[in-house]
Formats: C-alpha cells, structure tokens, sequence
C-alpha cells in the first residue's frame, strides 16, 4: 500500500503549482457555480474499500477485481447548491459538500447510499489542483442495505480518493 | 510546505491500509475429503484424509430412497465419474439417489472409477457410495478433525429438508462422536430447521451463492456480485433472515465488507474453494474461519 502512497505522492508533486493570481481556472472556490458535471474519481472514497480490500487480492482474480474497480469509479456532478455534489457509482450514490479552506484546499464531508439507502459517511479534506483532485477522509459504512435495512454493523477506514475533472 | 502535508498525510493512510482489520488463522478444510488427491466423497478419500490428519474435512451429504445419508455431491448419479457396477458408462437420463434404495444403489452403481479430468493429481478408485454411518467410523479416531456436512437437498430431487435434518443433523448431535461440526446448505428452506436442531455452538451455515447444474459459474458469480454491491442480494441479509449462523462463501464473489460485518455479527465465515498455492497464501491471513479447499497441503496455514 505504501507503493500506491509513493505513486500518488509523485503524482502530487508533478502537479502544477497553483499561483496566487486570481485566476478563476485554477482557483475552484470562486467558479462559476451551476449543474454540471464535475469530475470522475477512479479511486473513491465511498466507500473507499478498494485500496484496502480489493487491490491487495488482486492476484487471486484480475476479473473480479477489476469488476471491483469499475463498482466504485464514481461520476460526480455539481448540484445547483454551491458546494454540493452528487456522487454516482454502481456501489454507492452518496451526496457530498466541499468547503473552501485556503487555496486549493476543501473540508469535505458526505453520505453514502446504496441504491438511496442511507449506508455511511465520509469526512475529510480534499484538494484540487488543475484537473486532478485528491481525497483523504475517514469513512464510516454499514452493511444497510433495502434488502437488509436491520443490519447496522459500522467499520472505519481511511479513505483515499483520486478524481481528474473540470479544473 | 502544504503539499508536502498533504503527502505527509497520504503517506499515512497508505500505511493504514491493509492494518485496519486484524488477521485470522483460518482453519484448512479438506473439500470433498480431499478431491484433488483421491475421488471425491469417497471412503477411499475420508480414509486418507484422516490418515494425514486434516485439521478437517468438507463432505456432501444425499439420502437414498431408504432414508440412508451417502456422500454425493449431486442429487444424482454423476454422469462421467459413477459407472454401472460392471463399469460401462451411464448414459440416458439422470438417475436420482432418491430413486434407488442403498441396496440398489450398491449393487447397481460404482464411483470413481473414471479419471476426473478437473482434478488430473487424484487416484482412481472405483467403490460404492460412502455412507455416513461408515464416514462416523472412520473419523472416530480422530475426535480433533472438524466435520463439514454439507446437505445437498434440493426442493424436488431429493427427499424432503425435514428427511436431512432427521438423518444427517440428529443423526450426527446424537451419535456421540466428539468431533467439531457444521452443517452448510444452498437452501433457505433448509437452515431454519437445522438451526432448530442443531446443539449449541454448532453452526449452519448458509452457502452463497448458489449454483444450479449447468450454470455458468463466471456468470452467476458476476450477477451475484452486482446484486450484493447494489444491496440486493446481500448474503449477510438473507443468513441473517434465515437464522444461519455462518456464511460459506465463494471466494471470487466475497466481498471483505461483508467478512468483517458477518464476523462482527457473530457469524462464522468460511471461503470455499481455494485451490492454488498462491490463493490459499493470499487468504490464509484473512479473519476468516474456514479455508475449502481441494489440496490440502498447498496451504501455507495447514
């Protein structure tokens, strides 16, 4: 797992460095705010499993895992509310908010559903540089789910998100 | 200096990752008694395992006409591994051992007697069927060995699901044999009654998913696999709606979210069937209870 840290790491510091002239291209916070897509997280943090459940076995099955990895690419778009993010994947469909820090850093925090069932939360920091986003964040899912809306059994991971985007 | 905390900080959860459940020392269970070194459900298969001191053996349990518990995997006679008694092939129809008394089934019918092509390292050895009453006399040395009963009933091929209680779970809670046991089962008509039968600290286990004769097994698993990401068709649910106190699970299809809820609920969990070297290294350390596999000694956790 340290490899996949190391990567992205590199890939961070290859990003360009965000300047402080008040360009709004690179400055998220202050866009144009309206319905549209956003980005796609290829890695998502809801509900952020895959890194830590599916990548190490991929060996034992390319197929399955690679299904696994499509379950969670994520298309996000933007809702009418600024901030706020609908976040779809086949695993999960989770409503996120970002708030501008500084620069080119968000707080972040969302909910998680499966098929609209409410089956977690995340919440964390982001940041967007360009067209690349990273997300780290604490993730809280159950196993709640329509066809088992008795079962509440929370786990805790930390999760990381990877999205190319909208700059 | 902000990016260099970010990856400070990414550095830090890429080495969370994979420390955030504690691993298990899943117990190696001998599939079919070992079908990948001697005919699978045989005596020939039961005698060596308990020979070589299996932590434990998974075997599957049809009642014959009679009421008699044989070890099958199927509800019928397998059309390329059982032979007529004289050893020429069967053809035509399949033949459900619910239809033939242990008499006729004994005199009429031998397995393994023809090389399975999808296990090219077992012996062959044509026998009779197994019953379970010889399978308790043969693992009674072996009080430690854990017994899997996996119950083939099947709503229409097989005697009723009250029959396979009565004859397998009773039979086996009241033989008096020490040995750790389970019962698995596909069937969600079958576990509430076992549950009800079983004693104390012994689990049913629902098996998941379930497949039918003739299915495509890349396919069932990729639906039952979209079904469970999308939570409707949670194995987890469906165990906990039946009363199933394990679940035995597909390894292709097992999702470790539901591992580590079914365990944090109390439910056992199994993975069947892990047949390489290097599958059964990569499950070896998951919080499991149970690894199924063909060959034994290719587990590094044995």
């Amino acid at each position: 797992m340290s490899v996949i840290a190391l990567l992205l790491t590199v890939t961070l510091a290859q990003a360009p460095e965000v300047t402080p002239a008040p360009d709004t291209a690179t400055v998220p916070a202050e866009r144009t705010w309206g319905f549209g897509f956003d980005r796609v997280d290829l890695l998502s943090e809801a509900p952020g499993t895959f890194l830590h459940y599916d990548l190490p076995m991929y060996g034992t099955g390319a197929l399955d895992k690679t299904l696994r990895l499509l379950e969670q690419i994520t298309v996000v778009w933007r809702l009418p509310v600024q901030g706020f993010h609908l976040n779809l994947s086949i695993g999960t469909q989770s409503l996120t908010y970002e708030h501008p820090l500084v620069g080119g850093l968000f707080l972040t925090g969302g909910l998680q559903t499966r098929l609209l069932f409410p089956s977690g939360a995340n919440l964390g920091v982001a940041y967007r540089a360009g067209i690349f986003r990273l997300g780290l964040s604490a993730s809280m899912t159950t196993s709640g789910s329509w066809a088992a809306p008795g079962i509440f059994t929370p786990q805790f991971l930390p999760a990381l998100g990877l999205g190319i985007g909208l700059p | 200096m902000k990016r260099l905390l970010l990856a400070s900080l990414i550095a830090a959860a890429g080495s969370a990752c994979g420390l955030v459940d504690p691993p298990g020392a899943p117990q190696v269970m001998a599939h079919r008694a070992a079908a990948g070194k001697w005919p699978e459900n045989s005596r020939t298969a039961v005698r060596g395992a308990v020979a070589a001191n299996y932590p434990g053996i998974e075997f599957d349990i049809v009642l014959t006409a009679d009421g008699v518990p044989v070890l099958s995997h199927d509800p019928w006679l397998h059309q390329t591994l059982c032979t007529h008694a004289d050893g020429s092939p069967l053809v035509g129809e399949r033949l459900l051992i619910k239809d033939l008394t242990l008499d006729a089934l004994r005199t009429g019918y031998r397995c393994g007697g023809v090389a399975d092509p999808e296990m090219p390292d077992a012996e062959v050895v044509s026998e009779t069927h197994m019953t379970l009453a010889e399978l308790f006399t043969e693992v009674a040395g072996s009080p430690e060995m854990t017994l899997q009963f996996d119950i083939k009933y099947a709503d229409g091929l097989t005697l009723p699901a009250a029959d396979f209680v009565q004859q397998v779970v009773v039979a086996m809670r009241d033989s008096g044999l020490p040995n750790p046991w389970y019962v698995s089962s596909t069937e969600v008509d079958f576990i509430p009654l076992a549950v009800a039968a079983v004693p104390d600290g012994v689990d049913v286990s629902l098996t998941w998913p379930k497949f039918k004769q003739d299915d495509n097994s890349t396919l069932v698993g990729l639906s039952n696999e979209l079904l469970a990401q999308l939570g409707l068709g949670d194995p987890l649910a469906i165990a906990t709606q039946t009363g199933a106190t394990g679940l035995l699970l597909q390894y292709r299809v097992t999702d470790r979210r539901i591992v580590e809820a079914a365990r944090a609920r109390g439910l056992s969990v199994q993975l069947w069937t892990l047949n390489t070297a290097d599958l059964l290294d990569a499950y070896c350390s998951w919080p499991v209870d149970k690894l199924i596999t063909d060959y034994p000694e290719r587990a590094s956790c044995l």
